[in-house]
């Protein structure tokens, strides 16, 4: 895991950068305990985002997508083998969709490291 | 043992392994520059915040979460995961995307920590730089384990097994990396990150598939058939792009 010009995740490790940007009080003067715990949904929010999606938007709604075709299938009476096939199916285009995204973005391989690009959960 | 149960320990083993060898690099450079009482301080002290988490919102899961629905949201998630690390191992398999470089990763902590500040620890033996540094690292390279482990454990009603998998695996690292006393570059990264994104999107596969009402034949034993089908997948996919690379490099 790690941040990346592409993908920013707040989660390559790092040297303590100093005081945090932006006001030190919200708006209207509110004290910055209190404006630090109004900014705290947000910051948590963000996390998530990029933990879980990052990156490859495309692969959380494809996998959503996968999930409730799937899921319309087996609830409408289709055949057995055509459920059991449709997820592997599915997900081995989404994927397919996903690698042929990135090549189109960029066809060099990037330096990596603590600033570099990479990003994944698992990095 | 059963199919599942293998591919479950080997899954949560491998992923383990992989974040921990990311965050060994961390914790090193930071016992190398700035002292290793602080980086150990900080990484048990993540390590056991990870625990907890553990602890805490697995039993959780498996108790008050209907069975069904928990599988779903499970493999989705694990779907998510398992995709976005299939999807950069096949990169760089291919040639698409740079390896990690876990020896540049220590240079660059090691340079950012000699210049971040020379103050050094603190009377007392602790500094607060090492510390955080060190926990930053272990926590966040090691949530997304903590996500499997429950996520795995739960949907499988394996918990403990889980856990003990993902802790074999901090001990191992963590004992090589000891003995050796350097950051495990020789580790084939890539490859187990391959390995971990096929098991998770076969697990994915398999819960979600299970929660929405499809009956795979064999029940478990249709993992590792997954597991050989998304394998041979990635490694169409790795064959193709790594010719079309080699013809647009021979081109220019």
């Amino acid at each position: 895991m790690s941040t990346s010009p592409e993908h920013v995740r707040p989660d390559r490790p790092g040297p303590p950068s100093g005081p945090p940007s932006g006001p030190r009080s919200g708006p209207r003067g509110i004290p910055t305990a209190a404006a630090a715990v109004g900014r705290w949904p947000g910051a948590v929010g963000r996390f998530v985002w990029d933990f879980v999606v990052g990156d490859t938007p495309e692969l959380a709604v494809g996998a959503v997508l996968v999930v409730v075709v799937v899921a319309l299938l087996a609830h409408n009476g289709a055949a057995r083998p055509v459920t059991v096939a449709a997820m592997p199916v599915l997900v081995t285009l989404m994927l397919g969709a996903s690698v042929r995204r990135a090549r189109r973005s960029g066809s060099t391989p990037p330096v990596e490291g603590p600033t570099g690009p990479d990003a994944p959960p698992g990095g | 043992m059963h199919s599942a149960t293998v591919v479950l320990v080997v899954s949560v083993f491998l992923a383990s392994s992989v974040e921990m060898v990311e965050a060994l690099t961390i914790v090193l450079a930071v016992g190398v520059t700035r002292g290793w009482r602080s980086a150990l301080e900080g990484a048990g002290a993540a390590l056991v915040v990870l625990v907890a988490m553990v602890g805490a919102a697995g039993p959780a899961l498996v108790l008050y979460v209907p069975l069904n629905g928990l599988r779903i949201v499970v493999g989705g998630l694990l779907l998510v995961f398992g995709l976005q690390w299939l999807r950069k191992a096949v990169l760089r398999a291919a040639g698409l995307k740079a390896k990690h470089d876990e020896d540049a990763i220590f240079a660059e902590h090691v340079a950012e920590l000699r210049a971040s500040d020379g103050s050094g620890p603190a009377r007392g033996g602790r500094d607060a730089t090492a510390f955080v540094v060190a926990f930053k690292g272990v926590f966040l390279e090691g949530l997304e384990v903590v996500v499997i482990v429950i996520t795995l454990g739960a949907a499988d009603h394996r918990l403990g097994l889980a856990a003990a998998a993902g802790g074999a695996a901090v001990v191992v690292v963590g004992g090589v990396g000891a003995l050796v006393a350097r950051q495990l570059a020789g580790v084939p990264e890539n490859a187990m990150k391959m390995a971990v994104g096929l098991m998770l999107v076969s697990f994915g596969s398999f819960w979600a598939g299970e929660g929405v009402g499809v009956r795979w034949p064999g029940s478990d034993l249709a993992l590792p058939v997954l597991v050989a089908a998304y394998g041979l997948v990635a490694w169409v996919a790795v064959t193709m792009l790594a010719r079309d690379r080699r013809a647009v490099v021979d081109v220019a």
